[in-house]
């Protein structure tokens, strides 16, 4: 029944809002926008999840902001998402509900919010603590969710503060059934029976909260004639967790179990920097990061190590103005962790050793090419994205692209190389 | 003697006319400066980019400029893309700085952070009009001291008496332009038409303006549409103006980095 109601009260937010309105009443300015987006998505090897090959979504956005003068504003985002294929990823919700208010250098935003920990072209090292959710890890850039947070930023002429404050309870949102990137073992072998191998099924999902604070941030930035440098501290804990099982019953070859997610304190700390040479943006990141990670025996033990990365990007303009490329090129690095250790999983070690690179070509107002690529230079792993786009008018875009992962299973993209897939993508604005 | 007289008439008749013959310019491109001058300006911009093959692209936004140095002439802009959706919320903020490079950011909503940027080139396309950054710049402050203006007629343009003055750069004058063919109205000194030359005097791309009308509250007047033509690509950028509110004071806090994420 709540599968239904979820679904009406989709289709109800989706009649409700299906115009764009800009309304200005003096100093007021009342600004709603919606925009739909239809994906296809078809895998080319099936895996052990039970879902089909083809997959088809809707999801829809819907933004209302409020402004008076440039003091206040009030700002709401609705989403909704309608899967043909899986019933219980529907579901409309409220993502963000938050205020702003300007006084003379102080900027405050307080509420339910979306933050990106991270302040860097590519991926920085607090990205990792960006609230998702994951039923694609390859689409993350749209699934941000809303957390309760304050966001204090202060202008003292050449230093800008930045202090955030957030909730430490709503995490990203894993689904541990019937999806494609978290797989969730079917059988196993107890060490009381090592001749048996046992089926085994989920049976409840704890949380195990070892850090309660807030989390905390505090970030000031300054400008050193043409460097820009960044410094940069965080405490808060782990958002991805550390997974654990803990077997309940044994019945003939089938066991039931537990899954422990468990959640622990993680500070980071560092610098960055960001300048230009002639027309080339150059940015670096160095952080230190005070992890832990959860050994065999399901105890907790520390995970220290450095984060380091650079990047450049650099737009190319041409005679004629509907041309233009853009390159970016970032190199990650993590020194000093027990590289042994990680395995193709862990998502805190992803970039551990990775050059990252997207070229974007504009070929004119109506066409644009893209190819992103990642190349785990220390697992051998490899993934691409091209994307081509047909701007039909500012309204409709239409983009078709694919996703392609190979290389090592001890990569990551290698271990999900069944997730190789091509993509259809409609999005219409309404404005 | 009534001829001597006669004659040393028309003498100084003559010197006085060669020597306003370039004052006059000059006079005109003050009148043309305080007619034009402002302490801060908000409006709305609508533009679209046509291309030859007719293909277009259209934004809109808003900006917010400050002046934040009268006796240099030094402004502060900022500018907050409405639409589409795909880059509305994109914002920049530039500070002029003198003959140094400006300082400019960047935040882009996809990122959800804002960076400082390689200052751009007074030959880059601004937002990829046909605009430059160069002509940006002189269109907010006509560069008196960086060109020589020479009144060389005067002519209608779209049904309106203006002086036609032609501005060549000074020596030291950095510029991509060989010289500018200006044309400004008798009546309320706006620029209706400008032809802009390169290197070996062609002519490269040409501004003409329109539909001038008086802002209300102030006794200024401002051109409320606006065309650049390429004439060496083709390309053409069609700009119109809405809601302009000029001097009335807007809050310099808006001009850090801080609040373009808040636009």
């Amino acid at each position: 029944m709540s599968r239904y109601s979820t679904t009406l009260s989709i289709l109800i937010t989706l009649t409700l809002l299906c115009s764009d309105s800009v309304l200005s009443q003096g100093r007021w300015k009342l600004n709603l926008d919606n925009e739909i987006d239809l994906t296809s998505r078809y895998y080319t090897k099936s895996n052990d999840t039970n879902l089909e090959n083809y997959q088809a979504e809707m999801r829809t956005f819907h933004n209302l902001k409020v402004k008076f003068k440039s003091i206040i504003s009030f700002n709401l985002s609705a989403r909704s998402v309608l899967n043909i294929n899986d019933i219980d990823r529907n579901r409309a919700w409220m993502n963000e509900a938050y205020g702003t208010v300007r006084l003379n250098n102080l900027n405050l935003k307080a509420g339910k919010q979306t933050i990106k920990w991270g302040s860097m072209t590519g991926i920085s090292a607090l990205d990792m603590l960006n609230r998702y959710d994951y039923y694609d890890f390859l689409n993350t850039d749209e699934e941000y969710l809303g957390i309760w947070a304050g966001k204090l930023s202060y202008n003292t002429g050449p230093l800008n503060w930045t202090l955030l404050l957030a909730e430490n309870k709503n995490r990203s949102k894993l689904h541990f059934d019937g999806n494609r990137w978290i797989r969730m073992p079917k059988t196993t072998i107890l060490p009381q029976d090592p001749n048996s191998v046992y089926n085994l099924e989920l049976e409840n999902i704890n949380n195990i909260n070892n850090f309660n604070s807030p989390q905390i941030s505090l970030e000031v930035d300054f400008d050193i004639k043409n460097v820009s440098t960044r410094l940069f501290a965080y405490r808060g804990s782990n958002d991805i967790p550390q997974l654990s099982i803990e077997i309940n019953s044994l019945e003939e070859q089938r066991a039931t179990y537990d899954l422990n997610l468990t959640y622990h304190n993680i500070n980071i700390y560092g610098i960055g920097l960001s300048t230009y040479l002639r027309d080339w943006n150059i940015w670096y990141e160095l952080s230190h990061i005070q992890n832990q990670q959860m050994l065999s025996t399901a105890d907790l033990a520390k995970d220290v190590y450095w984060n380091f990365t650079m990047g450049v990007d650099r737009m190319f303009t041409f005679e004629n103005p509907e041309k233009s490329i853009k390159w970016i090129f970032q190199y990650c690095r993590i020194l000093g962790a027990n590289d042994d250790s990680y395995g193709p999983t862990d998502l805190d070690h992803l970039f551990e050793n990775s050059l990252l690179t997207e070229l974007q070509y504009t070929h004119n107002y109506k066409w644009k090419m893209d190819l992103r690529s990642v190349f785990d230079i220390g697992n051998k792993g490899v993934y691409l994205n091209p994307r081509i786009k047909l701007l039909v008018s500012n309204q409709i875009h239409l983009q078709l692209s694919s996703d392609i992962l190979m290389g090592s299973t001890e990569s990551f993209w290698g271990h999900y190389n069944d997730n190789t897939r091509l993509s259809f993508h409609l999005q219409y604005a309404l404005q | 003697m009534r001829l001597r007289h006669i004659l040393i008439t028309l003498f100084v008749s003559s010197l006085s006319f060669s020597l306003t013959g370039q004052n006059t310019g000059k006079d005109v491109i003050r009148k043309y400066q305080n007619a034009n001058e402002i302490k801060d300006l908000t409006s709305k911009i609508q533009y679209k980019n046509i291309s030859k093959k007719g293909r277009e692209q259209s934004r809109q936004l808003e900006q917010y400029i400050t002046q934040t140095d009268a006796t240099l002439d030094q402004y502060a802009f900022l500018l907050s893309f409405t639409a589409p959706n795909d880059i509305a919320g994109t914002s920049t903020l530039t500070l002029q700085n003198g003959s140094k490079d400006d300082d400019q950011w960047l935040y882009l909503p996809s990122l959800r952070t804002t960076k400082k940027i390689s200052p751009s080139k007074k030959s880059d396309r601004f937002m990829g009009t046909e605009m430059t950054y160069e002509d940006l710049s002189n269109y907010l402050s006509e560069p008196i001291e960086d060109y020589n203006y020479k009144l060389i007629g005067e002519e209608d343009f779209d049904n309106l008496s203006c002086y036609k003055i032609e501005a060549t750069p000074l020596e030291h004058t950095k510029t991509q332009y060989s010289k500018k063919t200006l044309w400004i109205t008798k009546e309320h000194y706006i620029m209706t038409k400008t032809d802009f030359y390169s290197k070996g005097d062609v002519l490269l791309k040409t501004f003409t303006a329109g539909d001038i009308r008086k802002i209300s509250g102030t006794n200024k007047h401002r051109a409320h549409k606006a065309v650049i033509q390429n004439i060496k690509t083709g390309n053409r950028t069609e700009v119109s103006y809405e809601d302009f509110v000029v001097n009335a004071g807007i809050d310099k806090g808006m001009f850090n980095k801080n609040y373009l994420e808040s636009l």
